[in-house]
């Protein structure tokens, strides 16, 4: 069998646009509104941190001044009356109320930034892959989410335009070997005037447009095998002469295809692959 | 000679088939867009000897893509490869002056056009 290779292999000829080659002048270039805010909301986080340590630095002083100067000075002990305990509480309470305020808006920017950045584009997503998976592939996403998750979403709509491309290949081999077949039919039931070589004609063109049906498919990897273009199911004249359908019976994965076979008159059972 | 290609496809195995097909003959490459958009930048930078160019794509059909490249330069060589049979695209092909209006599926008749385009280089 075919060693399995990704639909999706690029040309080495393609440009890495994955966020590890965006480096220097490229980063900077796709450095949108949202870094820049991510930019600040460090440099808050920065002013936190430093206006705490200052805080601090300034309340050890204090401690450490009046710790030196209480033991040896009565009367230091004997000023340090109500209204300085009063004094020294309003200090800080105003210092923690700094704190405070910064804090809370370093918080409120990292939740806006972390809304915008992760949680709107991945509902965005999740609404555009639960289309997908009810058929409905025109729904794409936009092309503004930067970043990882806007690579995530161009490979979303990179994958509907695959999905695409296989349903209009699908569809219109199907439509062309169904007009051959009626074509043929029809070429049949007339009367004996066509030739054989008329409705060979028609048998080719089908055989054309199946063929680049069996192509396609051949190009895919699923249920971790890869169809080899034989004949698969049991309804299938038996292309090898081994007695049964020409599946690969070493492959588990194969095999289990070939249970979902389709007798006359049946139906697969328990699966959804039908 | 090879040639140098652009393939410009929005569906990946699409391209793959198409690049495959491509280097079988024994031309290179150069580079692939998934979009009308991608299209008209990579060929202002590579200028690639034929440009193939899927016609329904995000961003920017096809069709507007090979009008901005063939405005730049006339001298481009442009084929349309499309699964539509719509008769008004290859009419606009063929006004636009791309040089060939092909079924993706059809490998034969895409060699043949490569092999013929070859020739003329």
């Amino acid at each position: 069998m075919v060693p399995a290779r990704s639909i999706f292999a690029q040309s080495d000829k393609v440009e890495d646009d994955t966020p590890s080659a965006r480096t220097g002048l490229q980063y900077f270039k796709w450095s949108t509104h949202m870094n820049r805010l991510m930019v600040l909301l460090f440099l808050l986080g920065l002013v936190v941190v430093s206006i705490s340590a200052k805080f601090f630095f300034d309340a050890t002083h204090e401690i450490q001044s009046a710790s030196v100067e209480a033991p040896g000075s009565p009367a230091m002990s004997a000023a340090l009356s109500a209204q300085d305990n009063v004094g020294l509480l309003e200090t800080n309470r105003t210092r923690f109320a700094v704190v405070l305020v910064i804090t809370v808006s370093w918080f409120a920017l990292a939740m806006y930034l972390i809304a915008r950045r992760i949680v709107v584009p991945a509902n965005k997503m999740a609404v555009a892959a639960r289309q997908m998976l009810q058929g409905n592939f025109g729904s794409t996403l936009p092309n503004d989410s930067k970043g990882d998750l806007g690579d995530v979403g161009k490979l979303l709509n990179d994958m509907s335009a695959n999905f695409q491309e296989i349903l209009l290949l699908t569809g219109t081999a199907v439509g062309n070997s169904l007009a051959a077949l009626e074509r043929l039919d029809s070429t049949v039931k007339s009367d004996s005037h066509s030739s054989s070589a008329e409705m060979q004609k028609h048998i080719e063109d089908m055989k054309r447009h199946l063929g680049t049906l069996q192509t396609m498919v051949q190009e895919f990897t699923f249920y971790q095998a890869r169809f080899d273009g034989r004949a698969v199911f049991g309804d299938v004249a038996d292309t090898q002469g081994t007695g049964g359908p020409a599946v690969d019976r070493e492959n588990p994965a194969m095999e289990a295809i070939d249970k979902l076979v389709m007798s006359p008159g049946s139906k697969p059972k328990g699966n959804r692959h039908d | 000679m090879p040639m140098r290609v652009l393939v410009v496809d929005d569906s990946g195995f699409m391209r793959k088939r198409i690049i495959e097909e491509l280097r079988g003959q024994g031309h290179s490459v150069v580079g692939e867009a998934k979009s009308g958009v991608e299209a008209i930048e990579m060929y202002r930078r590579l200028r690639p000897d034929l440009v193939t160019m899927d016609i329904t794509m995000r961003d920017k059909d096809g069709i507007t893509a090979a009008r901005e490249i063939i405005g730049e330069d006339p001298e481009a060589n442009i084929v349309f490869l499309t699964i539509l049979k719509d008769e008004k695209f290859k009419i606009e092909a063929e006004k636009l002056g791309a040089k060939g209006f092909i079924n993706k599926t059809d490998h034969q008749s895409i060699a043949k056009f490569v092999q013929e385009m070859d020739r003329k280089q």
